[in-house]
This record gives structure tokens, C-alpha cells and sequence, in this order.
């Protein structure tokens, strides 16, 4: 069956700028023919080449800046169509709402694949009765949060030949780190077919998640158990790879350390963070004075709340220190006359 | 044909980025009303990796078993002239005169232009041929009269349609499954 691809239109969004291409691949009579279209504005719409064909494969690529006056070309989008082709979507689900899906490297993640119009007509060629997903990696870098260029696919593969919705809510990044809890990459399902009877294999549907590290606080300038005559006035605290949707502070109160006190919030270290990347910080641990009440032992914790534990502060670094401003003298006075 | 047009509009319009909603700061304001109480510390490493053991996991693919898609690099010629490049669909270059075959490279060295760009500014390097898809896709020969005629105007030439870059069958497949398009 022949089928007449007539303006496709492309949707354009922000993203793309002047050095931008859409590559079309179609098979025509069983010969590949490969045409580019630039992509000279930010928005609007591309007319694609009308060709006859079954299917096509469109691939839209912008420039990357690098050094010495150079340019990487690098794939936005791919997406295959074409009369037989079926209709597959991939979504990745996370506990953090926020798009493009993120989570964090110890919080599971899940992947929705969606496969319709898979046809098991025997005119169909084997070929487009089945589809295969694969998942695969980025790295990035665990200081700028960028990507790295380190890049590679897992083994397992998967193959779908029937239509229906395919969910997964238990995935726990693999990213290649030293560190698990530091892994920082992304993640990403692809949905792939064989368009045609050659062995190279064309896009359907692509999601990707991204990895953020679990984030790491530390208490400095106040001392676990030592005894002061008065608040602390040195404290501070260190935070690193804050989630980048959380609000992280420091509580106080009396007694050692009681998992799940709530406690006062210490106002100098409430720091909210809604971005797109984790963040660090260093804050001063200012006017414990007013906080403190009798003599005793206090305890400082520094918690931080993402979009995960439905709301509830985990640890970052706690401290206890004894508080004891009364000062007792034994002495006498005597006169001699 | 409509629905396919309709999946890869709405598929290449989610490549929208969310700008960070507003919200960050500092201040005692920013914290819940109702602050629950702390959950504990999150999973350590050893945790973490001991989890990561528990589920089936087959490793990392080597290196040339992943799936082969349509790369660009190997699917592209690239025209380079005073330190400025450009990239075409392999199988799109013609003709190369000899005084201009150190210009036509495979791999992407220099400031990259678009074709339209890059063919409007080195008009004495290169040139547009038009093609008809017949002839990119090998099912009509170009006429060899049409194509002497422009080798003669001594440039690289270039098979576009609507001035665009398409890659040219050389051999009909009828006679010749093989592709010059490599995969």
C-alpha cells in the first residue's frame, strides 16, 4: 500500500535555533533516501518533501556550541510513521511530578509503554509485528551537573508483539557510579522497529528520567557532646546536592536525639529550592540564643523535604551538645579583725 | 496518514521544556504549615547497591550490540571550505572536481552552516542539483547529458530537491538491493 506523505507538519518548539535541521529517511521502492530540511525559525511549521512511501523516519538535530569555534550536532527527536507502523507511547512515571520526569537516585521510577494499531494481518510483514524496547544511559558530571558525554545502553532488551498498556512502577537506576546514592545521569526506554526489511532499526517512542543524587548535609563549628557555657555562636551547616525541588532547614530541641521530634525550626537555615538541577549550600547557624531554653542537652538536625516520603523531612546531619550557662562556685568569705 | 502526522506533531512538541515555576528563597515562609514529623535518613549506599542486587539485571549491552538506528555521522557527507562546514545526506555529492576532493570529508571538522547557508555563500564551491525523487530514490537514471552539463560549472555538485539536500541512489534497485546509503 502506497501512502502519500503530504505536508507533514512539524511542530517547532522554543528549543530549536538557527543551526537546526529535520532529516527525513524513507524507503521508496525498497531504496533509502535520506533529505534535509533546515529549520530557519522558532516556531511555525516545516513542510516536509510529499514522497510515496510506507513509512518515514524523522529525525530533528540542533547544534551545540563547543570549543575553538566548533560544533556538535546533536538528535532532539526521532519519531517513525507510516501505515503499518503501530502507535507506541512511552512515559516514565515518578514520585515527583515535575516534567521532564526526574527523580532521585534511590527512588524507584516507572515506565508506561502504550502499543496500539500493531497489526498480526498476514499481508503485514513480520517485520512491523513486533517491537523492541531498550534502555540506556547518560552520565553527568557530579559537580556542574551537566552531561558528561559518557553515554552506553544496558543489555536487556525487550520484545513486545502484542498491543496493550505496559507498566512498570518498581525501576531503580543502574547508572555505572561508584557511589549508588550519588549516581547522576539519566535514564531512558526506546521503543524501536524495523521499518522496513533492512537491519537498521527507526525510533517509535523514547522517554527519559533523570537521576538526581541523594542529597548530603553536614553541622560544623559545634562540637557532639561538648558542653558550652553559652549558645554556640560558630555553627554552620554544609549542604550538598539539595534536591532540586525541596525545602531543606535546621530544627532544635531539648533532649538527645529522638527520631521523628519535631522540633523549632532554626528561621536563618530554611532554604527553598524549586529548579531544575540539585543544588549546595552553606548556611550559618545564627541566633540559637533566642531558641534555647533551660540548661541541658540540645540536639540540632538539619532535614530536608523533596517530592518523595509524601511530604515527611528525612536527615542530613544532626548534633547534641549540652548547654550549661549557670555558673557554681564554692567559696567563703571571712573577715579578721 | 493523518494520525501519524498528528503522533509525531504531538511528539515533537513535548520536547517543550518546563521553565522552573517560580517558588525558591529563604526565610522561615518557606516552610510547610504543618511540618511532619522526620522519616529518617535516606538509603545508604551499601542499601542502595544491596537492592540493586536483588533485582534481575543483565548488565551493560557491549559495545556494537545495541540497537542501529540511523546515525548521523555515518549517513552524512560533509563539504568543508575556509573553516566552515556543512553536512549533507550521503549519497547526495554528485560530482567532486578534483581541485575541491580535500573538501569533501567524513567526519564534521569546523564551524557548521546549514547547506542553504553554506551553498549561498561558496557559490563557486558548490552547487544545487534538483533531482526528482524518481532519480534519488534509483528508480529513473539522471540524464547523463544533464548531469555533464553541470560538471562543467567546475563545482562539487550537490542533488537537492525544493534546495534541499537528498541522498541519490546511484544504481537502480532493481538491479541492486544494496543501498548506497550506508545503515
Amino acid at each position: 500500500m502506497k501512502t502519500f506523505f503530504s505536508l507533514a507538519l512539524l511542530s517547532l518548539t522554543s528549543m530549536v535555533q538557527g543551526q537546526d535541521f529535520i532529516r527525513q529517511i524513507q524507503t521508496v521502492n525498497n531504496a533509502s533516501v535520506i533529505y534535509d530540511m533546515p529549520v530557519t525559525s522558532n516556531e511555525g511549521s516545516i513542510t516536509s518533501k510529499p514522497l510515496t512511501a510506507d513509512s518515514a523516519i524523522f529525525q530533528l538535530y540542533t547544534t551545540v556550541a563547543g570549543t575553538n569555534n566548533t560544533t556538535t550536532l546533536k538528535k532532539l527527536d526521532e519519531k517513525a510513521v507510516g501505515t503499518f507502523l503501530p502507535q507506541v507511547t512511552v512515559t516514565a512515571l515518578s514520585e515527583d511530578p515535575y516534567f521532564p520526569p526526574r527523580t532521585r537516585a534511590d527512588k524507584p521510577y516507572g515506565m508506561r509503554i502504550t502499543i496500539a494499531g500493531m497489526s498480526n494481518a498476514a499481508t503485514v510483514p513480520d517485520y512491523l509485528k513486533k517491537v523492541q524496547v531498550a534502555r540506556s544511559y547518560k552520565l553527568f558530571d557530579p559537580a556542574t551537573y551537566a552531561a558528561t558525554g559518557t553515554a552506553g545502553t544496558y543489555a536487556d532488551s525487550f520484545m513486545f508483539r502484542e498491543n496493550g498498556t505496559f507498566t512498570d512502577n518498581a525501576i531503580l537506576q543502574r547508572l555505572p557510579a561508584t557511589r549508588p546514592t550519588k549516581a547522576v545521569g539519566q535514564e531512558s526506554f526506546t521503543v524501536y522497529i524495523h521499518p522496513d526489511a533492512g537491519a537498521t532499526q527507526a525510533e517509535l517512542a523514547k522517554a527519559t528520567v533523570t537521576i538526581w543524587p541523594v542529597a548530603e548535609g553536614g553541622i560544623q563549628g559545634i562540637d557532639q557532646n561538648r558542653t558550652y557555657n553559652d549558645a554556640p555562636q560558630t555553627g554552620s551547616i554544609t549542604l550538598r546536592d539539595l534536591y532540586p525541588k525541596s525545602v531543606t532547614y535546621a530544627q532544635i530541641y531539648k533532649g538527645a536525639q529522638a527520631i521523628g521530634t519535631v522540633g523549632i525550626p532554626i528561621p536563618s537555615t530554611v532554604l527553598s529550592y524549586d529548579t531544575h538541577a540539585p543544588q549546595n549550600a552553606q548556611l550559618a547557624l545564627s541566633n540559637l540564643g533566642s531558641l534555647l531554653g533551660e540548661d541541658g542537652i540540645y540536639t540540632i538536625e538539619v532535614l530536608t523535604i523533596t517530592p518523595f516520603n509524601g511530604g515527611a523531612p528525612e536527615y542530613l546531619a544532626h548534633v547534641s551538645f549540652n548547654l550549661k550557662r549557670t555558673i557554681r562556685t564554692n567559696a567563703s568569705i571571712t573577715t579578721m579583725d | 496518514m493523518k494520525s501519524s502526522a498528528v503522533i509525531l506533531l504531538s511528539a515533537l512538541s513535548s520536547l517543550a521544556l518546563a521553565e522552573p515555576p517560580p517558588g525558591g528563597g529563604m526565610g522561615i515562609e518557606h516552610l510547610p504549615e504543618n511540618l511532619k514529623p522526620p522519616v529518617g535518613k535516606a538509603v545508604s549506599d551499601k542499601d542502595l547497591k544491596a537492592r540493586q542486587n536483588g533485582e534481575k539485571f543483565g548488565g551493560f549491552a557491549e559495545a556494537g550490540k545495541e540497537p542501529k538506528g540511523w546515525e548521523l555521522e555515518k549517513n552524512s557527507e560533509f563539504i568543508t571550505f575556509d573553516g566552515v562546514v556543512t553536512l549533507v545526506p550521503k549519497g547526495a555529492i554528485l560530482h567532486v572536481p578534483d581541485r575541491y576532493s580535500a573538501n569533501v570529508i567524513a567526519t564534521m571538522t569546523g564551524k557548521f552552516v546549514l547547506w542553504n547557508e553554506f551553498s549561498a555563500r561558496y557559490r563557486s564551491v558548490v552547487g544545487g542539483f534538483e533531482v526528482a525523487i524518481a532519480e534519488a530514490s534509483g528508480q529513473a537514471e539522471i540524464k547523463p547529458e544533464r548531469l555533464e552539463a553541470a560538471r562543467k560549472t567546475g563545482t562539487i555538485l550537490v542533488a537537492t530537491m525544493n534546495q534541499n539536500p537528498v541522498s541519490v541512489q546511484k544504481k537502480s534497485p532493481a538491479t541492486s538491493a544494496a543501498t548506497t546509503a550506508a545503515r
